[in-house]
């Protein structure tokens, strides 16, 4: 047992990186947390003299969690509490104490991470990424966060509201937004703002927008030309449409991402940029378990492998021998 | 045969037994009749309900079949609509007020536990025939317990005894009976359900009052005293039976008489097919107030349905391709006992704990963080990491792009509203700017297609009337399908946001 990927069984991206791993002649498992604690057990153990087991599922199936070398945090779900439980307080409850156990279990393992679930609870914060990216030397769009509609319209009427997006931190099934530009009817509904904080930014014109995936020293950068969809402003919307191919960085910018990597202490991270008309490359945000298979299936950048291998032997560099790296897991 | 409804006799057994069901019934109307004279749209556009049938059944005659409650979800989704096929059958006198109530119904998907339903359930039962007394609501009275009604329509098919059709409970009942309950031979329209009550119309008149309409006549025995407190429904004496023939005029209502063909009297399936602007106004009411929790918005579109599936990106290559996994070791994955058949990761309904103050603060003293109400400052404050939240999950879905994946945009989004739930934050008070998902698009092109059908049909019958062919009933019928496309037009606009 070499590498735990936490994520639900029918993720294609762990899907992916599972069978790179065993064409890396190691072995992965997928671990669907939301199993636990209702059809997946959790024993942690110690002794008095230095005795320790850790152990996640039943039976045969179980997971020995001490002989995990590795650990992919790709998209680790939520310990569901039993229907049976209907108190507000005792669903509470059990899900503080099911989260509490894994949360230490995760800092316990003596394992390498992608990512190390700290920082990647740390990385995940906008607010904290536009600051690191500042830090680092990144152009980023002039933003406001805020939930002081009067702010909100200093800053709509210094860019003109033609030139302003918002976009919300957190997405639903239910009542999900993408990025958009402000519309008259929209200025109408500023009092709003004061309900829920909104990130406005100013509008980054585009050649294209550019997801950049970066796997420990490697770096993949993509465009994806965002302009040519239905819906320029958030490439995500018409991605089926939009064409995806290898880009070029240029060094400067590559090395800047390389830095935010560095002060966020991620090892993976998939980042969002625009290219504007005048060359300039503007961070927008960087996604510490961003989707990758898209571009990979775009423009055969391997980023399966790269992974892979980032888990199996921890920064081995491209041109290690696969025969190194067998005798490695053996 | 004569129909015969419960609704009242139930009403009153609730106001004498029930504490507090008066108070919410006062509560209720006073509501209702706040909404007669300021309506607001507080539910745009309609409702769509899920159904819960619990057939109850003691031979296998009563335990009918899919096709049969299929065929009254159809009645429902038509006379509610205001797309019965027997619409046209209105007099010419109460033609102005019959009205679209903008509600549909559909058979539950989800049971309450999250876990896959056809919508219906099956109980064995030794009684013979049950009453208005609600023991076909209760597993303990040998009929089946009701599912939550702030989320289903409860209905119960079941042999009811005595001529009984079917009852209904107001709102402002218990929980635990709130719903229809119909006898299985006025159920639907195919099986056993029987003439002159095979049409499916017990369960709209029943479902009526569940959305507090009255009985049309007053509920006043034969008296010219009572209201069913909609102005538009012409004072009557009594209830109507059988097929009348118009006009029946009762109380001075000449010379269009009583509205006979009401949903809310009591003839034959046959003879009853509209509901008046008056009482869709009481009925959203219901769903404005006491009901509000109870269904979703959905568009109204007419004779097409807007995406309202989960949307997935897609991608130009098929990840399948890519990935083949029909002959995958299973090796690879860390299996565990059996999962229940489709749970789903419910999780997020857990109350936020203690809250930071800041507004309520009294003046001049710093920002109180933990304002936890006399807690021991010694003792840490209470740890929520269950509201820490890591990334969105990813509910098994094709690669897309981040945050697991494009979630169903949900239709058509409704401007703030202040009727239900409150004000939004302001990125939810704003609709969607693009449509470039996958089926918003398709969606858009079948409101392009339908409209264009509305627009040749309505040239079609201006040219006749500059012809001067346009009869009353032509005529009629033509600004109908103008207002329907007006409609369509507006629904049209909003989502594609222009």
């Amino acid at each position: 047992m070499s590498v735990l990927v936490l994520a639900t069984e029918a993720d294609p991206h762990a899907r992916a990186v599972a069978d790179a791993i065993a064409a890396l002649g190691g072995r992965a498992r997928i671990l669907d947390l939301s199993r636990f604690p209702q059809r997946a057990s959790l024993t942690i153990r110690y002794d008095c003299c230095g005795g320790r087991a850790y152990a996640l599922g039943d039976g045969d199936d179980a997971v020995d969690l001490s002989a995990v070398e590795a650990v992919w945090w790709r998209r680790p779900q939520q310990p569901e509490v039993s229907d049976e439980i209907i108190d507000p307080t005792r669903r509470l409850f059990a899900a503080n104490e099911a989260h509490e156990a894994l949360a230490g279990l995760w800092f316990s393992l003596d394992a390498r991470w992608i990512n190390d679930p700290a920082k990647d609870h740390v990385a995940h914060r906008k607010v904290k990424q536009l600051r690191v990216a500042q830090e680092a030397g990144l152009r980023i769009p002039d933003t406001l966060i805020t939930s002081d509609p009067a702010a909100a319209r200093l800053f709509i009427d210094r860019h003109g509201y033609r030139d302003v997006i918002y976009k919300s931190f957190s997405a639903f099934e239910t009542e999900w937004r993408e990025t958009r530009l402000l519309r008259p009817e929209e200025l109408q509904l500023l009092d709003y703002v004061r309900y829920a904080p909104v990130i406005f930014q100013e509008y980054v014109d585009a050649v294209h927008d550019l997801r950049i995936t970066i796997v420990g020293d490697e770096i993949f950068p993509a465009a994806i030309h965002s302009q040519e969809t239905e819906y320029p402003v958030d490439f995500r919307m018409d991605m089926h449409n939009a064409a995806i191919e290898e880009a070029v960085l240029p060094a400067g910018v590559a090395d800047r991402l390389r830095d935010l990597m560095r002060r966020l202490g991620l090892v993976y991270g998939a980042i969002d940029m625009r290219r504007r008309p005048d060359g300039e490359h503007v961070f927008l945000e960087i996604n510490p378990a961003g989707q990758w298979l898209f571009v990979e299936q775009a423009t055969g950048q391997p980023i399966a492998a790269a992974l892979a291998r980032e888990l199996l032997v921890g920064g081995a560099r491209r041109g290690a021998s696969e025969p190194a790296v067998a005798a490695r897991i053996a | 045969m004569v129909r015969t409804c419960g609704t009242e006799r139930v009403h009153e057994r609730l106001m004498r037994e029930v504490p507090g069901y008066a108070e919410r019934r006062a509560a209720v109307e006073n509501h209702a009749w706040r909404s007669a004279r300021a309506p607001s749209a507080a539910r745009a556009g309609c409702t769509r309900i899920p159904v819960v049938v619990h057939v109850v059944s003691r031979v296998a005659a009563e335990d009918i079949g899919m096709a049969q409650i299929e065929s009254q979800i159809a009645v429902l989704n038509a006379d509610f609509r205001r797309r019965n096929a027997d619409r046209t059958l209105v007099p010419a006198a109460f033609m102005p007020v019959a009205a679209d109530a903008r509600i549909e119904f559909e058979l539950a998907s989800a049971d309450p536990s999250g876990a896959p339903t056809d919508g219906v359930t099956r109980t064995t039962t030794t009684v013979n025939g049950f009453t208005d007394d609600d023991a076909v609501k209760s597993a303990g009275t040998g009929g089946a317990d009701a599912w939550p009604a702030d989320r289903y329509l409860n209905v119960w098919v079941c042999r009811l005894a005595g001529g009984l059709l079917g009852y209904a409970q107001f709102p402002g009942g218990p929980a635990e009976t709130d719903g229809v309950v119909v006898t299985h031979t006025a159920f639907g329209t195919t099986g056993t359900a029987a003439a002159p009550f095979n049409l499916g119309r017990t369960a709209t008149h029943e479902i009526g009052h569940w959305l507090n309409l009255r009985h049309i006549w007053g509920d006043d025995g034969t008296g010219c005293s009572g209201d069913d407190f909609v102005a538009d429904t012409p004072n009557q004496a009594g209830p109507n039976t059988g097929t009348p023939t118009f006009p029946v005029v009762t109380c001075g209502n000449g010379p269009d008489g009583d509205m006979f063909m009401n949903y809310m009297d009591y003839t034959d399936d046959v003879a009853m097919f509209l509901f008046t602007a008056g009482q869709v106004t009481r009925m959203q009411a219901a769903l404005d107030g006491p009901r509000s929790a109870i269904g979703r918005s959905v568009a109204c579109g007419t004779k097409l349905k807007f995406t309202d599936e989960p949307v997935t990106l897609k991608f130009r290559d098929d990840p399948i391709d890519t990935l083949k996994r029909a002959d995958d070791p299973i090796a690879t994955i860390a299996k565990f006992r059996d999962d229940p058949v489709g749970t789903v990761n419910k999780f997020r309904d857990d109350p936020v704990g203690t809250a930071v103050k800041f507004r309520d603060d009294p003046v001049g003293t710093a920002a109180k963080f933990l304002d936890d109400g006399g807690t021991d400052p010694r003792i840490d404050p209470i740890k929520q990491p269950a509201l820490d939240k890591p990334p969105i999950a990813d509910l098994a879905k094709a690669p897309a792009a981040d945050l697991g994946g494009i979630p169903d945009p949900g239709g058509p989004v409704q401007q703030p509203d202040l009727g239900r739930g409150g004000p939004a934050p302001f990125v939810l008070a704003t609709p969607h700017h693009s449509m470039a998902w996958a089926g918003g698009e398709a969606g858009l092109g079948e409101y392009e297609v339908a409209l264009a059908q509305y627009e040749e049909v309505i040239a079609q019958y201006a040219r006749a009337e500059a012809a001067g062919g346009l009869g009353e009933e032509d005529a009629r019928a033509a600004r109908e399908l103008y207002d329907e496309y007006s409609r369509l037009g507006e629904e049209y606009r909003r989502l594609a946001g222009r």
